[in-house]
């Protein structure tokens, strides 16, 4: 468990990366407007153009919080390093995707190579403690799973990006637990990382909510999903992070198995969900469509995209619980 | 009451994750109760092999009862529009 000091100061990490967030996304949404980098807003009537790419404001709240996590926390700064070097390589990645598309292949390898800082650092446990098992030992396959490790909730991430405010309200309740966990834990550093990655995702939901003003693209998806994957290694939480990615983790299964390999949404020819002309969203009855977790949530029923977006928080809330109680099992940390 | 259903898969996936790498591991330190060098560059691929294997299985019974739950909740969608 953190002290007072301790918690007082994950708490002021968190708040300055909602505020250097919140402060940086009207910038940067102006300016990527002015050089006409938009992009749809498919699930509207009226298709409006939004500016893309302002998940950069996401990475610049990591930053500010990052550098001040290494003021409060002192000699911690090989793990503030490795986690804002993977979420700025994970990021680039996604800025090249947004301007010129990367394909399916190659954009998991890259992101893949976000990890580098972590090996590079060598800021890893080869010993994972596992639920009801405790520690283990993987001395030689642990760092050669470290690129998956950062490469997977990146693209699950960027998956789940598919609806106003559905990637940063997820991701925010997501980061939140695991700060939680991890301030439980007494891991002040790594818990003022999740508790600012939850800052900084609070404050773009305030302007990619329903309807959206801003929209995150790849920068911003990929960095987030990186995030939270070098936290999972870094704060020794890998089992727990697992859990609490459940509904990412099925979105991007339910994808991959009914596609049957990598692919984009581009390139998709049957649509697993179709906009009705109420403006509400039905999943379709195609066979060849891929069973997305939004094609589930929308299996009963159609629902207007906000209601798809809550049931997706209900369900990151209750993996989240999850894997709050995955850490209370024995042997959970 | 879609909420119900969609919970129960995520719980599901949360279950096997836990129970899934407790089996894995108990079943290695069974297989391989030796600490020497040699053995534990075998566990540590042993390990990994028998995760593979079982994630693998895992995933087919998840696609299954996804798959499931997904045309059966589309059926009874369409039945509900179609009826009186």
């Amino acid at each position: 468990m953190l002290d007072a000091y301790s918690g007082v100061g994950v708490l002021l990490v968190a708040l300055v990366a909602f505020l250097a967030t919140y402060f940086t996304i009207p910038l940067l949404a102006s300016w990527f407007k002015r050089r006409h980098v938009l992009g749809i807003d498919v699930h509207k009537l009226d298709k409006p153009m939004i500016p893309e790419m302002c998940g950069l404001s996401i990475i610049a709240g990591l930053a500010v919080a990052s550098a001040l996590s290494s003021e409060l926390f002192v000699g911690k700064w090989r793990e503030i390093i490795a986690f804002l070097g993977t979420v700025l390589v994970a990021g680039s990645v996604g800025a090249i995707d947004d301007l010129k598309p990367l394909g399916s292949k190659v954009k998991p390898v890259l992101t893949g190579l976000a990890a580098a800082p972590i090996l590079l650092l060598g800021i890893y446990d080869p010993h994972p403690v596992l639920p009801l098992i405790g520690t283990v030992r993987l001395t030689i396959i642990y760092p050669l799973l470290i690129p998956f490790a950062v490469a997977v909730p990146a693209n699950a991430v960027n998956m789940l990006d598919v609806f106003n405010g559905s990637m940063s309200a997820t991701l925010a309740i997501l980061s939140t637990a695991l700060a939680l966990v991890l301030g439980l834990s007494g891991d002040p550093t790594t818990s003022s990382l999740a508790l600012a990655l939850a800052g900084s995702l609070i404050a773009f939901y305030l302007f990619n909510r329903y309807p959206a003003r801003v929209f995150g693209g790849d920068t911003g998806s990929l960095a987030a999903g990186a995030a939270v994957g070098a936290i999972a290694i870094i704060g020794r939480i890998e089992a727990i992070t697992i859990v609490a990615l459940a509904p990412y983790i099925m979105n991007a299964f339910y994808g991959l198995a009914s596609i049957g390999r990598l692919y984009e949404r581009r390139e998709i020819k049957s649509r697993p969900i179709k906009l009705r002309s109420d403006g509400t969203l039905e999943a379709t009855a195609e066979k060849n469509a891929p069973v997305t977790l939004a094609r589930l949530i929308l299996a009963e029923g159609p629902l207007s995209e906000p209601q798809v977006v809550h049931v997706m928080m209900m369900l990151t809330a209750l993996s989240s619980a999850l894997a709050v109680l995955t850490y209370l099992l024995p042997g959970g940390l | 009451m879609r909420l119900f259903g969609l919970a129960g898969l995520v719980i599901f996936v949360c279950l096997s994750v836990i129970f899934g790498t407790f089996l894995i591991t108990r079943l290695v330190m069974l297989v391989f109760p030796s600490s020497t060098a040699w053995f534990r560059i075998i566990t540590d691929v042993v390990r990994v092999l028998l995760a593979v294997a079982l994630a693998y299985g895992w995933l087919r019974v998840w696609k299954r009862i996804t798959d499931w739950y997904f045309w059966r909740s589309v059926s009874a969608s369409a039945r509900g529009r179609d009826g009186p």
